[in-house]
């Protein structure tokens, strides 16, 4: 299951609580959604304390407007609009460089024994692909790659979600998948292409 | 058959799970014929995996249950704000208003008007638009001043 699916199936029993005052339930939802509020910030601001900050205005919105989702939506697609529009908002604000692949970087080192030269090795591999998501996508193409590739959303979800026809969601997929792969497929001349 | 060439452009483009020699797809076929490709694809898939366990491990600072609790207490800050803010400006727009349908030689609100071309008060200067005179109100409340340009025109 998904983070988002997972994430939706909680929502749909503590929504409804929430919004008829269980102060215990809101609680309980603001809890299930700090993480997944936050990866979806890092992807979206790039860098880690700015996602805090988006995590936290989130919350607070979450706090006060949960009365405005109507229920029309899926609850995390809405979630997911919430959370982009304050990413947006503090971009405005920062104008900062984008941090992604150093924040990727540091998890995938962690995650790494130092003495495994397979595991350098991935997560070598790992950090290219990320500078690579941050470096050469526009943002769009990074939003669509990471709800499609990581988060496994269909194009109909990602249209929704972002505002956009599922076809310019598919498009916008096949420019990102594009540039990653041929930059990561470019680092290894092992695997240069040999004709059959 | 698919060559390597075609082979590797739906590499670049093809979801996930097409990327696999299980895959009941002429690309699939083709992995599984291709050791070259199929070690192309699996690079692909590697460092997407690696990429997705890298975000889903990356978790924002400190407790879940503090940071839901400084959220609420920042909610309820901000709504307070926005109770006086609400407060003060319907006590001005009530200011106004009982001007607005008072005679203008009375001062019943007990508030300090002064009806000049141009006004000195609360230590700014008010400078009146051609045709124009200002009123500077100050209430009770040090922390408000109402500024209010009357046209000199009179009807009959």
């Amino acid at each position: 299951m998904s983070e988002t699916s997972s994430l939706e199936a909680a929502a749909a029993d503590l929504v409804p609580q929430a919004r008829h005052g269980d102060g215990e339930a809101l609680g309980r939802l603001l809890r299930r959604c700090r993480g997944t509020v936050y990866r979806w910030a890092l992807v979206q601001t790039g860098e880690a304390d700015d996602a805090e900050d988006v995590t936290q205005e989130v919350l607070i919105r979450l706090h006060t407007s949960l009365g405005r989702y109507s229920g029309r939506a899926r609850f995390t697609t809405w979630l997911y609009q919430v959370t982009r529009n304050e990413a947006l908002n503090l971009r405005r604000r920062l104008r900062r460089r984008l941090r992604l692949a150093e924040v990727v970087t540091r998890e995938a080192a962690v995650n790494t024994t130092a003495d495994d030269p397979v595991a350098r090795v991935h997560a070598a591999r790992v950090a290219e692909l990320a500078e690579a998501l941050l470096d050469r996508l526009p943002r769009r193409q990074r939003e669509v790659f990471h709800l499609a590739d990581i988060e496994g959303c269909a194009p109909a979800e990602i249209g929704e979600r972002l505002g956009m026809n599922p076809v310019t969601a598919r498009v916008h997929l096949f420019h990102a998948r594009k540039t990653l792969r041929a930059g990561i497929l470019a680092r290894w001349p092992e695997l240069a292409e040999e004709e059959k | 058959m698919m060559d390597c060439r075609g082979a590797r452009r739906l590499l670049l483009e093809a979801d996930l799970s097409e990327l696999t020699p299980h895959a009941d797809s002429d690309l699939g076929a083709h992995l599984r014929a291709c050791a070259s490709c199929r070690g192309a694809a699996d690079e692909i898939l590697g460092a997407e995996a690696g990429l997705a366990a890298s975000l889903a491990a990356a978790t924002p600072r400190g407790d879940d249950a503090v940071a839901v609790a400084r959220a609420a207490a920042l909610a309820r800050r901000r709504a307070g704000r926005r109770r006086v803010g609400a407060a003060v400006s319907l006590a001005a727009a009530a200011v106004l208003a009982g001007l607005l349908v008072l005679p203008p030689r009375r001062n019943p609100t007990g508030v300090a008007p002064a009806s000049l071309p141009d006004v000195a008060a609360g230590g700014f200067s008010v400078v009146a638009p051609p045709g124009r005179t200002v009123m500077v109100l100050q209430p009770a409340n040090p922390n408000i001043v109402v500024v209010w340009y009357l046209s000199n025109r009179r009807s009959s």
